[in-house]
């Protein structure tokens, strides 16, 4: 097994990692005059080309260089001419010299990339349109970018592409290992930063392998960075395969924020993505996170204010003495991450009036006045759109007064049991999969899941989005707006539409926004919502706490990944590896 | 201005441009009226809802669900007062 020693890591990070006033107060003669495209830039010796033509900023096209990583000068994407060097060279591993003239757009330059490209595309598969690297795939930007407008590659005739067997490296990460380059970022970001060295290549030429040789998890509570660190789709997540394009996911605006505030969320589980995002800004940005709620492992550093909901109501009327007021004011791009779970609790309305009024306090104080403070991070994919139809949250007051018939639209949260209910009370569950509310139900209407019909969704940042049927519903399960209108006309009450097109018309009428797809709406109005919220603002004592807490329960979110044996498989691993005792 | 929302009427639904002209009068009826009628009618369902280019119309939904509606195109906010009167008798 290979594997990136150490210490050419080491060697290598005097001159990456020099502090940046030794560098700024060193005397120009200490600098090498370089010329990137014929523009002179000075460099400490030691410097990369591709460093110094980043200086300028000129971007070497790149796969296996990271600059947190060791440079291992495998993947060739980053050859450049150099005057009076007859080969061009690996602008990520050669120093610079002194008048070296190095030229990143030239005829042998692009031919160079060409060739790099159109090797790595030869034994690559071509099967973007189901890969979740999609939209964030370097390999898909740079052949759009460098590659060639054709291909000679004939062979699939006759031997096929090169494939290569998937790799079982635990519950997070997917691998689809015939998408590999070989890059060798993962091998490398496993042994210098995770500190495990079971990463490495095997075999040579077409048979190189990344892997582990023995078939063992990826034991490292960082593992999932690889999934990110992976130039391409090789490495992707397990739990999010196939959920949704990267760009539909890329929401409000945490990366451009300096301060991030969590209210009674565990962004990891609830929104993983998100969470990403946050991390991304902690580590990449400086970005601070402070979080009320729980103590619970966001897999980045946060202040934790604690978890009790008066501390949201002392930062609101600007009473706490909490550092991280402070530092909320003095915050010149804010955010404020809301759990919606909150809202459901009987202290929820209370909690939002404080939350409103620390944001637009917050938000008072900002120069730039487009900037969204306040953010209502929702569980699941339909909860925004429920609230724009007017559906409101808790089903408190509904249980109180002893309904006879209850409708269950999909609710398979256990929120309404059977035992709250009057007991001639008749529950009726429309819905797939048969989870909590099919199991309290006396009739079972057989609905569609959200591959089997034409469905809304609107995102968490407002946007709506419709999706179409993939497969057919299984047996008698029918698309719900059919069973509803089918209910309507057997009651005697029928309702005035028999298509979709009926169906959306009347969507119209209660939300306008809803049937205009891609777009997102601005909302206004935040001071009279204050306005509203001040006589909400009631004392508030109960302490936040969030569902998903473990790994383990981020599994089993919603009735398909309950139902779902895979799921069931990857809390079983977790909670082997944590009973394991290597 | 005190207006009770009581008896058969159940929801409200506003919609409104966030800039057309002719949602101006809704957009100003918001400013104006809309905190002082929440706050009398605390639990009433008042869903103001936006959406780039529509025409600006009041929907009032009722017992079992009939439902009326009046356009608010062009009409000044207390205007926009009465049509909403005119729908809660």
């Amino acid at each position: 097994m290979l594997r990136q020693p150490l210490t050419r890591a080491l060697a290598l990070s005097p001159s990456r990692v020099a502090p940046l006033a030794a560098r700024k107060f060193a005397a120009q003669a200490d600098k090498v005059e370089v010329f990137i495209d014929d523009k002179p830039v000075y460099v400490p010796p030691g410097t990369t080309v591709l460093q110094a033509a980043a200086e300028i900023g000129v971007e070497i096209p790149r796969f296996c260089y990271h600059e947190r990583l060791a440079v291992a000068g495998n993947c060739r994407m980053c050859l450049v001419e150099v005057e009076k060097s007859p080969k061009p060279v690996a602008a990520c591993a050669m120093p610079v010299m002194k008048g070296m003239r190095v030229k990143t757009n030239s005829d042998l330059t692009r031919k160079a990339r060409e060739g790099v490209m159109e090797f790595l595309l030869v034994n690559h598969p071509l099967d973007c349109p189901i890969c979740d690297q999609g939209g964030e795939c370097d390999l898909q930007d740079q052949s759009m970018a460098f590659g060639s407008d054709k291909s000679r590659f004939t062979d699939i005739h006759f031997s096929g592409k090169r494939a290569v067997e998937d790799k079982d490296v635990g519950p997070l990460i997917k691998t689809i290992m015939t998408r590999c380059i070989h890059c060798t970022r993962c091998i490398r970001f496993a042994s210098e930063v995770a500190g495990v060295d079971d990463f490495g290549t095997t075999g040579r030429g077409t048979d190189m392998q990344v892997g582990t040789y023995v078939e063992k998890m990826f034991l490292s509570e960082l593992s999932g960075n690889i999934i990110d660190l992976c130039p391409v789709g090789a490495l992707t997540s397990k739990p999010y395969s196939f959920a949704a394009r990267p760009w539909e996911t890329r929401r409000v605006n945490v990366e451009d924020a300096d301060f991030v505030l969590l209210i009674g969320t565990n962004v990891r589980f609830e929104a993983p993505l998100l969470n990403a995002r946050i991390r991304k800004a902690f580590i990449h940005k400086e970005t601070d996170v402070a979080l009320i709620g729980p103590k619970v492992d966001l897999t980045y550093e946060y202040t934790h204010v604690g978890d009790s909901a008066s501390i949201v109501k002392d930062l609101a009327v600007g009473t706490s003495s909490h550092e991280v007021l402070k530092r909320l004011e003095s915050s010149k791009r804010p955010v404020v991450i809301l759990g919606a779970d909150q809202l459901k609790t009987s202290e929820g309305p209370a909690l939002l009036a404080y939350t409103q009024e620390l944001a637009l306090r917050l938000q008072d104080k900002l120069e730039n006045k487009d900037w969204k403070v306040l953010n209502v991070l929702q569980r699941t994919a339909s909860q925004v759109a429920a609230m724009d139809l007017g559906y409101k949250p808790g089903v408190g007051e509904m249980l109180k007064e002893g309904p006879k018939v209850v409708f269950l639209l999909g609710a398979d949260a256990g929120v309404v049991t059977r035992e709250a209910l009057p007991k001639d009370c008749v529950v009726i569950y429309q819905g797939h999969h048969g989870d909590a509310g099919a199991s309290i139900a006396d009739i079972v209407l057989a609905g569609a899941a959200y591959t089997e019909k034409n469905g809304t969704y609107v995102n968490a940042e407002g946007r709506a989005q419709q999706t179409l049927p993939a497969v057919t519903p299984p047996g008698k399960a029918r698309e719900d707006w059919k069973i509803i209108r089918a209910l309507s006309e057997v009651v005697g009450a029928r309702l005035p539409y028999d298509n979709l097109e009926e169906v959306r018309a009347r969507l119209a009428e209660v939300c306008p926004s809803m049937v205009s797809y891609g777009d997102v709406q601005n909302n206004n109005y935040f001071a009279q919502a204050r306005d509203l919220a001040q006589s909400l603002q009631k004392p508030v004592s109960g302490t936040l706490d969030v569902q998903l807490k473990q790994l383990e329960d981020f599994f089993m979110t919603d009735s398909i990944s309950r139902a779902s044996p895979t799921m069931a498989k990857c809390v079983q691993a977790v909670i082997k590896q944590k009973q394991s005792p290597y | 201005m005190a207006v009770r929302f009581a008896g058969a009427l159940k929801e409200l639904r506003i919609h409104l441009c966030q800039t057309n002209q002719q949602s101006a009068g809704v957009r100003d009826f918001i400013q104006k009226y809309y905190v002082g009628l929440k706050k009398e009618n605390p639990k009433f369902p008042i869903l103001i809802r936006e959406c780039s280019g529509v025409q600006p119309r009041v929907w009032a939904r009722y017992d079992r669900g009939s439902e009326k509606s009046a356009s608010l195109t062009n009409l000044s906010s207390n205007d926009v007062l009465s049509t909403i009167k005119q729908l809660v008798k």
